[in-house]
């Protein structure tokens, strides 16, 4: 993927370079404002990751002038902003993504990853998602492994869904919390895993195999093995 | 009518009208000494003498030589009109220019009505007489007329009821009046003191301009509140710059912290030590965006979102969230609330708030077959929204201090948990205008949110 960093932290942005590039994608850095949106208009990159204070031109005015010129690319803001009306007012201002510092570099790309997949036509509207023998029929709400008929609630549902829509790619806790849960807030002790290893034992039958697997530190991915 | 009773400025125009009426009754009272005991007593005095006198002239002359004496008294033109009358032991009258008198002698100085009739026009008299027996059997009255004084002591009594009443009743209504208008000026300072309390820090006294007594007091308060804020703004952007400061540096420490933990390969050891600084680096970082979140909260500084919510809904989404957690601990989690119930609220702080609550009832009154009931109901005070577990409770002795930024209870020392989410709790509840109750409820503890 190619990626466009904004952030005029140095340190900071030495660090995002190395992690990203690690993980297979190309980064280019740039630390001022004025600078970033010449260089988003001009190229095209996956993904931008986005500071909100910068010199020159804050980062919530660059998204606002990229999104006039109607330049979908997607966007993540990294930000020292980490309110709730502060993420709301950065996916408002055309945000497809928002992040707290500091954050693990893990969760960065991991939802850079999600992001990016999100503008490939890949099965993301389509209603019938497939894993393995997994079947997800989300216009009539079934879910179903081998034949089997899995009973699930609306909420698991939507889990299953967003890990299969991700199948491959890691899904962070706070991902899963801010894409399945309609509230946006801070659970105070890790429910998520809990949620994750109930849905685990409804789908895995004794002798099938596991379809949702912890990615140590990080979060879950769904995948065949 | 109580609060006007209450009122100060009432009170002060009433006592002053008290007072008002006590020099009005001395001024008054004045006046009737001067212009009618003082006469009055001046003509028992002259009625007196002249009793004495002719007294003495009857008991040394005789009947014939008093009854002249008595008439060139009467046809004399004095400065009071002169009255008497004289009768013989046996009733018959010898000499007399009163109209009437009492059948018997009343024996010492009485007011009789006296009134003469001249050319047909009748004039009015009250003739002060004194009435006794002389030796002999002769009755002997000499008056004077007194008719000036009594009418001026009417004229005085019918004034007085007058001045007392228009003097109690301009009082009252002008207590009034002044405690309204006194009342309005002191409650331009109330409304903006507690808009102040509520958080707002911008509000200010209303200045009318006219440079009066409340206008300075007014202005020095709000020089006061527009000390207080820069004050309060320079320590908060003074926090606020080192909480977001530190987020950066925060950000670089977790990220050399993950590269330690790669560069670690396969060395288990530095690998698990790396992993738990960094868990106790989130740990800080949760701490500090709380911290900024429950101050943002509780200076007002964070826009409430409010939306139309079913209560219910929301009660049975966080239930199912914390459904997992709570079949691992064998507990029962319950929802008791009637459809329809619905509010205005900010559903991601209040889901927030009823989240931390649930985790806390979840961690403190955990053991197996423990049940925990969130209930939402509306009552005359608002809409209830509660948490009720039958755990130990609070300790005695901690009361609010739960809502102490970092205060933990005794009984608390060995949970997770770092001391800031009933903090947070209150700071939501705060921010809706919202009281934040602890009951004991045999067993355990009932926590609830009262919206109005």
């Amino acid at each position: 993927m190619q990626i466009l960093l904004v952030e005029d932290d140095a340190a900071l942005a030495a660090h995002i370079m190395a992690g990203v590039r690690e993980a297979g994608h190309v980064v280019e850095h740039c630390c001022d404002g004025r600078d970033a949106l010449v260089r988003a208009t001009c190229e095209t990159y996956d993904a931008i990751v986005l500071d909100r204070m910068l010199p020159t031109l804050d980062g919530l005015k660059l998204l606002a002038a990229l999104r006039a010129t109607d330049d979908a690319t997607p966007v993540l803001i990294l930000s020292a902003l980490g309110d709730v009306d502060e993420r709301v007012k950065g996916l408002r201002a055309g945000g497809d993504d928002y992040m707290a510092k500091p954050f693990a570099m893990s969760e960065l790309l991991a939802r850079l990853e999600s992001l990016a997949r999100r503008n490939a036509p890949v099965a993301e509207n389509a209603s019938l998602l497939r894993i393995a023998d997994l079947e997800i029929d989300l216009a009539s709400h079934t879910v179903t492994r081998a034949g089997r008929r899995i009973a699930l609630t609306l909420r698991e549902l939507r889990i299953v869904a967003y890990l299969a829509r991700n199948a491959g790619r890691v899904v962070t806790r706070t991902m899963l919390l801010e894409n399945v849960w309609d509230y946006n807030f801070d659970p105070q002790t890790n429910i998520i895993d809990q949620h994750i290893s109930k849905l685990r034992h409804k789908i895995a039958a004794e002798h099938e195999t596991n379809l949702i697997h912890t990615v140590r530190g990080v979060g879950y991915m769904m995948r065949e093995q | 009518m109580t609060r006007l009773l209450r009122s100060f400025s009432f009170r002060l125009t009433l006592t002053y009208a008290g007072l008002f009426c006590l020099s009005v009754a001395l001024l008054i009272s004045a006046g009737y000494w001067l212009r009618v005991t003082l006469p009055m007593d001046r003509a028992r005095q002259l009625v007196d003498d002249e009793y004495h006198q002719f007294r003495a002239a009857y008991l040394a002359r005789g009947m014939e030589e008093t009854r002249i004496a008595l008439d060139r008294r009467a046809s004399h033109a004095g400065s009071r009109k002169a009255f008497h009358a004289l009768l013989r032991p046996d009733g018959h009258v010898v000499s007399a220019n009163l109209p009437s008198w009492p059948a018997k002698p009343l024996g010492q100085l009485t007011i009789i009505e006296a009134d003469t009739f001249v050319d047909g026009t009748e004039i009015d008299h009250n003739a002060l007489v004194s009435d006794h027996l002389l030796p002999g059997g002769a009755r002997l009255m000499i008056g004077r007329d007194v008719e000036d004084i009594t009418d001026d002591a009417e004229t005085l009594r019918t004034a007085a009821i007058w001045i007392f009443g228009v003097t109690v009743m301009l009082g009252l209504s002008g207590g009034w009046l002044m405690s309204l208008a006194i009342g309005r000026r002191i409650e331009a300072v109330t409304l903006a003191a507690r808009q102040v309390m509520d958080g707002d820090l911008a509000g200010r006294v209303q200045v009318r301009g006219t440079n009066d007594d409340f206008d300075r007091l007014g202005e020095t308060l709000n020089l006061m509140l527009s000390r207080i804020q820069s004050l309060f703004s320079a320590v908060q952007s003074v926090s606020d710059n080192a909480a977001h400061e530190l987020r950066t540096p925060l950000a670089r420490l977790i990220g050399r912290l993950e590269t330690l933990e790669q560069i670690a390969g396969d060395d288990p050891a530095m690998r698990i030590a790396a992993g738990a600084a960094i868990v106790e680096a989130n740990r800080l970082q949760q701490i500090l965006s709380a911290l900024m979140r429950i101050s943002r909260l509780e200076n007002g500084r964070h826009p409430l979102e409010l939306q139309r919510t079913d209560v219910i809904q929301l009660l049975e989404d966080i239930v199912e969230f914390y459904q997992p957690e709570a079949e691992r601990l064998g507990m029962e989690l319950v929802v008791s609330a009637r459809r329809p119930l619905v509010a205005d609220l900010d559903l991601d702080l209040v889901f927030q708030a009823l989240s931390n609550l649930l985790d806390n009832a979840l961690k403190h009154g955990a053991g197996k077959g423990r049940r925990i009931e969130l209930a939402a109901a509306r009552t005359r005070e608002g809409l209830h929204l509660s948490v009720q577990d039958d755990g130990p409770g609070l300790d005695p002795g901690d009361g609010e201090r739960v809502t102490q930024q970092f205060y933990r209870g005794r009984s608390s020392a060995c949970l997770p948990g770092d001391g800031l989410g009933l903090s947070m709790v209150a700071a939501i509840a705060h921010a809706h205008g919202a009281a934040l109750e602890f009951a004991a409820s045999e067993p355990g503890l009932r926590v609830s949110l009262v919206f109005p």
